[in-house]
């Protein structure tokens, strides 16, 4: 008789399964199985992996943020194309979504874990598609500045 | 505690730590390529702290998450304020460069 646990088993305790590990895909509807109420609310500290997965989260899009602001100085002192305000206008797009990321990447991380906590469906990542937009037309930008200028 | 569970627990924190490591890494890095790009000295100070106060903010919070990580096998979320600093550091190290760049 094997030892490993049956990952198919629900009924093991709830700090025996990865998340998604029981057939179902995970969600904020499962994150509130581990923990007692925070408060009156009803509030529920979440499973510690969901909060783990939301902090490495948050870190990511700090990391994109500063990514993007290492790719707006890049822009703005490597680029081969010599006209200044083109360059710099690149530049400022970059740094200026690297701000909006860092301060929403907070937000997010922030409504993601009242989310978790109430046991509510999880927020729609707005920032995605502002950062692939913004990212495109930057690159846009760039690739058509240097065939032009 | 089963050989399985301890080792899925302790992939969780170590993923957590590694990601607080890379953060401090890239914080690094970009301090490093802020002070080599900044043209002249008051500029390349002014971007080395900036970006210098991310990567210490980034290593020191990173610091203490492992500790704590390491401490509980089920650990309680990091404090708020070690995000809102981080985010308010970045977001500095933001407008500095904004300034540079457009000036």
């Amino acid at each position: 008789v094997s030892s490993e646990p049956d990952p198919t088993d629900v009924t093991r305790p709830p700090t025996d399964r990865e998340p998604g590990d029981d057939g179902r895909p995970p969600g904020p509807e499962r994150a509130d199985r581990a923990g007692a109420p925070t408060d009156d609310t009803g509030e529920r500290e979440p499973d510690y992996r969901f909060t783990l997965a939301n902090e490495r989260t948050f870190l990511a899009w700090i990391r994109t943020s500063l990514a993007l602001l290492a790719g707006g100085i890049a822009l703005d002192q490597l680029a081969s194309f010599e006209h200044t305000a083109t360059r710099t206008a690149l530049s400022v797009v970059a740094v200026t979504l690297s701000l909006v990321l860092a301060v929403s990447s907070y937000l997010r991380w922030w409504t993601v874990q009242q989310a978790m906590r109430r046991g509510e469906a999880l927020p729609h990542p707005v920032a995605i598609p502002v950062l692939a937009t913004t990212i495109a037309v930057v690159a846009a930008g760039t690739a058509l500045a240097i065939i032009v200028l | 505690m089963r050989r399985g569970d301890r080792a899925r627990r302790g992939l969780q924190a170590e993923r957590t730590e590694l990601a607080w490591v890379r953060t401090g890494l890239a914080a690094a890095a970009l301090t490093a390529l802020t002070t080599h790009m900044a043209g002249g000295l008051s500029a390349q100070v002014l971007a080395a702290t900036a970006a210098g106060v991310v990567t210490v903010i980034a290593v020191t919070a990173g610091a203490l998450r492992a500790r704590a990580l390491r401490a509980h096998p089920e650990p309680a979320p990091a404090p708020p304020s070690s995000f809102a600093l981080l985010t308010a550091a970045v977001v500095l190290a933001g407008m500095v460069t904004l300034a540079l760049v457009a000036t």
